[in-house]
């Protein structure tokens, strides 16, 4: 019954001229956005493949020999791969660092900031399939839901179906499956389409699943405004008022929130001080060089031994870069590590903030992913370091059997099932909050005046 | 068959229908008379089990509504003032809807056309919009949801209520035909007029209680219209 009651739903609310034209605006909405993120998605992986061509040839005919020219001017150029889905979500890959720049003095991590995007960019966002889902998803659900019963009884035919050997309960299941159905079609199948094979992986059956799940939460909330038997305008002014709520104004407190218990600078003002860090300690060091080039005023009467002195002036400046550079992204990290923490208790408060973290997560675009990277580089950077060290004070020049021999990063990202586990829990979550809403929403059903 | 055992139904401790005893034979119409809030709505929303009883039962075809919801329904037919069908379905396309939903046998695009004309709705309106019929029209439909699902009870309310004599009198001949066929029939109205001429009996209520019963036989429709204001003036 409840099979037949969803199909004559789907029915009525096909047939209705003002809901074809909603449904079709949401159907190019998605495919505007799965399209632009392929094409983003697609530039990525033609550059990283560039970028891997190019360090290949270089390491297969370095320019030069000089183990300081190897090491610190040419280094290694750590590329993190695209994400399997980052065609769906931009998230945090607009402002982590797509590859940093390995020298044996350092890891350029905060001061490499001529890859981030256009401020603007930034901060408009991009149209992603990701904010399809995060914000125009919930308010088409309420757009198509907001008049569950409410008309139908104003009107009487509720009251004529109800004469029929069927519960309202049965009614309203009926009702709310064709919504469900309607809407969770075209953001499951339209990505698939016109991405194709890109998109078969574990990794967005995932996304679907989380997709899906967060609709629940939010069709149960409409289950439950419908319920209380209000009017359909007034559903619809409740339901918008829940919206903004839960969409906009509460991720925005949570944001102040955690910004007034743990204020931090921006990342730019972290790299602006990293930034001055570098220069000040460059130019205590570039006092020292520029006494010792006083002291060896033609290259000529520097000789080998020279040469390692300069090496040593060079790496002692290069230590305190590092050292003033560490204590500013220590102090950066510490903080954004408490914002962090902090944000995961509160953002509970909020299906958008927990979703938009799964999404992120799924779609490999988090600061996870970034961080996971990060981590491998700094560890990488350490092997870079160790290697060449003793080579560039030694003022050596390398064989090809040395560059040969040199350390290659191989970069694995996190295994796909770290990701799921870590994405379960919030799933699972949303999951049961969805499925108590929908049950609270037919149990205040049942109170339902004709 | 229609029956009231003793039944109540009361608002904050105001009764609405107050100890209701009646029972419909199959092929009987009874018209319920009465002014507004006397309780006749609340009657029948007591047999559709829109609204739980205080006390007593309301039973069709010996069947408690509150214990067999789902088989009374089956058994049972509603036509409000009202009849509020889909505006964006044809008049076809609501009968198929609602006797599958009731479950009739009848389905087919042949039946169900078959099953309009018998209500008086011809195909060239059968095919048409609901949105575009009149309230005559609709309450065709009504009567057509009835014959589909072989309807043992029918409860109508007010149907008359805003009709054209002419439409208000097809509309009686045809639930004098639906009684013939051995439906028991329960009819709100105001209509002395149409009571007298459709009801084998009239029943008056008044705060809730059914205060006199007459046999239409034996009244004519001054005799009627009497009666019913000397409650109405009590």
């Amino acid at each position: 019954m409840v099979g037949f009651l969803a199909r004559h739903e789907w029915k009525l609310l096909t047939a209705s001229a003002v809901m074809r034209l909603v449904l079709i605006v949401f159907f190019l909405v998605i495919g505007a956005a799965t399209l632009l993120g392929t094409a983003r998605a697609a530039r990525e992986r033609q550059t990283y493949d560039v970028f891997q061509q190019r360090a290949a040839q270089q390491r297969a005919q370095p320019l030069s020999l000089r183990a300081d020219v190897v090491a610190n001017e040419k280094g290694w150029l750590a590329v993190v791969p695209p994400a399997p889905l980052a065609a769906l979500a931009v998230g945090q890959s607009d402002v982590y660092p797509s590859y940093l720049r390995i020298t044996a003095r350092n890891l350029d991590a905060l001061v490499t900031g001529d890859q981030i995007e256009h401020p603007l960019a930034v901060a408009s966002g991009h149209l992603d399939l990701a904010f399809v889902v995060l914000f125009l998803y919930p308010l088409l659900i309420f757009a198509v839901s907001f008049d569950l019963t409410a008309t139908e009884r104003d009107r009487g035919t509720l009251r004529m179906v109800l004469a029929q050997p069927v519960s309202l309960r049965e009614v309203v299941a009926g009702k709310m499956i064709a919504r469900v159905v309607l809407l969770a079609i075209p953001i499951a199948v339209i990505p698939v389409v016109i991405g194709s094979v890109w998109f078969a992986t574990a990794e967005f059956v995932v996304w679907t699943v989380a997709v899906l799940v967060y609709g629940l939460i939010w069709h149960g909330l409409a289950l439950i405004v419908n319920a209380r038997g209000w009017s359909a305008p007034a559903n619809a002014l409740v339901l918008a008022g829940v919206w903004l709520m839960f969409a906009i104004v509460g991720p925005a407190t949570i944001n102040l929130l955690i910004a007034v218990r743990y204020p931090m600078p921006s990342r730019v003002e972290a790299a602006v001080q990293a930034r001055a860090a570098t220069q000040d300690a460059t130019l205590q060091g570039s006092r020292q060089l520029g006494q010792f080039l006083q002291d060896h005023p033609t290259s000529a009467n520097v000789g080998r031994d020279g040469m390692r002195q300069f090496a040593l002036l060079q790496a002692r400046r290069d230590q305190q870069v590092a050292d003033r550079l560490q204590r500013v992204e220590a102090a950066f990290d510490a903080q954004l590590e408490r914002q962090q923490r902090l944000a995961g208790w509160l953002s509970v408060l909020s299906p958008t903030m927990v979703m938009q973290d799964v999404l992120l997560d799924v779609a490999g675009t988090s600061a996870n992913r970034f961080e996971h990277f990060r981590a491998a580089a700094e560890a990488f950077q350490h092997e870079w370091q160790q290697y060449f060290e003793p080579r560039v004070l030694d003022a050596a020049t390398l064989t090809p059997g040395d560059i040969a021999a040199a350390p290659v990063l191989a970069y694995s990202p996190e295994p796909a099932t770290a990701i799921l586990m870590r994405t379960a829990l919030p799933i699972a979550g949303m999951l049961i909050v969805g499925l108590l809403l929908l049950l609270s929403g037919f149990k205040v059903y049942e109170r339902y005046s004709l | 068959m229609i029956e009231a055992l003793r039944l109540s139904k009361h608002f904050n401790g105001v009764p609405a229908v107050d100890a209701l005893d009646l029972t419909i034979k199959p092929g009987e119409v009874f018209c319920l008379l009465g002014a507004n809030g006397a309780g006749k709505t609340t009657t029948i929303n007591l047999f559709l089990n829109f609204i739980a009883p205080t006390s007593g039962e309301a039973r069709i075809s010996r069947l408690s509504v509150v214990d067999h919801p789902v088989e009374t329904k089956k058994r049972l037919a509603y036509i409000p003032e009202q009849v509020m069908l889909y505006r964006n379905l044809t008049g076809l396309e609501n009968l198929r809807f609602f006797s599958r939903l009731a479950g009739a046998a009848a389905d087919s695009d042949q039946e169900l056309l078959g099953v309009l004309a018998q209500a008086g709705l011809p195909e060239a309106h059968a095919r048409h919009r609901v949105g575009t019929y009149s309230k005559g029209m609709r309450q065709k439909v009504g009567v057509a949801i009835t014959i589909a699902k072989k309807a043992e009870a029918l409860l109508l309310d007010e149907p008359t209520s805003g009709l054209d004599p002419k439409a208000a009198n097809d509309f009686s001949i045809l639930v004098s035909d639906l009684a013939r066929r051995g439906v028991a029939i329960l009819m709100a109205t105001h209509d002395l007029f149409r009571a007298k001429e459709t009801g084998h009996r009239v029943g008056i209520m008044k705060h809730g209680r059914l205060v006199q019963v007459a046999d239409t036989e034996t009244l004519s429709h001054t005799d009627l219209e009497q009666i019913y204001l000397r409650h109405m003036h009590d």
